[in-house]
């Protein structure tokens, strides 16, 4: 039976449908069946299309969910932390987002003009790599 | 006549967790099944958590600790029916503001000794996805 370890197929990847054995890093395992490759968990902003404008001193709500690879929204309860950062200079500020059923609504005031990302990196820069998101990014554009 | 105590025994061993994994999910369906969890090598593993969204439901689904069925009903967040159950507890609260109020939970499976895995199957030929984690550590 193929084996998925140190992040590699062993001896080589599975065809879909294939029994296979997937270990975590503990060193326990599951056998499962082979349904496609590994996908990982995604946040995903739902209230906007990867950039917002807000006009400075203004306040701006985003919607964002947590996914599944398959893009099914996630039973996740709990808070984390998000840093967001001028776009080409360091850590601007940090939000708190709480999800509720997978889902945060997020409102803040945005009083500095400027060009401000969420990155994928600033996701998960706390994370193990097993608790990793995908995240396609975010741009806010404070405009006085 | 006296008795000499010879040996005192402290009763159920309780599972200690040493290591607590992440949420995994899976596509679960009779094609897919069985899921099988093994612990690492001289563990003992627990099924902490099995969920699915409250739209779906995975009918003939069992749970099995070394071999032997320990639970069998259906997977749905439905509590109100006979034989619905899922493992856990992820209390929240939904857009309404209320708690998943009827949902059938139960505890989670702890294997009888180290390295025995626990399976998860249905006879459901519609896949649902299923949410699940486990811890591993020791009976003490």
């Amino acid at each position: 039976m193929k084996e998925f370890k140190d992040d590699r197929w062993i001896p080589s990847k599975p065809s879909t449908g294939e029994r296979v054995i997937i270990y975590d890093e503990f060193g326990g395992y599951r056998e499962e069946t082979f349904l496609g490759d590994i996908t990982s968990n995604k946040v995903v902003i739902t209230s906007h299309n990867k950039r917002a404008l807000v006009d400075v001193g203004d306040t701006l709500t985003v919607t964002v969910e947590i996914q599944d690879g398959n893009g099914n929204k996630l039973p996740f309860n709990d808070s984390f932390a998000v840093p967001v950062g001028r776009v080409g200079g360091f850590n601007y500020r940090t939000l708190m987002m709480t999800f509720s059923d997978g889902v945060c609504t997020k409102t803040a005031s945005w009083n500095d003009a400027g060009e401000f990302e969420i990155t994928e990196d600033m996701i998960n820069t706390h994370l193990n790599k097993e608790e990793k998101f995908n995240f396609e990014g975010f741009t806010i554009s404070v405009a006085e | 006549m006296t008795i000499k105590v010879t040996d005192l025994h402290s009763g159920g061993n309780t599972f200690k967790a040493t290591n607590l994994g992440v949420s995994q999910n899976y596509e679960l369906s009779a094609a897919t099944s069985p899921l099988i969890l093994t612990p690492p090598t001289g563990k003992v593993i627990r099924l902490d958590t099995l969920l699915l969204n409250d739209s779906d439901t995975l009918t003939g689904t069992s749970i099995q600790v070394g071999g032997n069925e320990v639970i069998l009903g259906s997977l749905r967040v439905a509590g109100s029916i006979a034989d619905t159950f899922l493992i856990g507890n992820a209390s929240y609260a939904s857009s309404t503001g209320n708690f998943a109020y009827s949902t059938a939970w139960k505890e989670a499976i702890v294997a009888t000794q180290p390295d025995e895995s626990i399976s998860i199957s249905t006879t459901d030929l519609t896949a649902s996805t299923v949410y699940y984690s486990v811890s591993y550590g020791d009976l003490v």
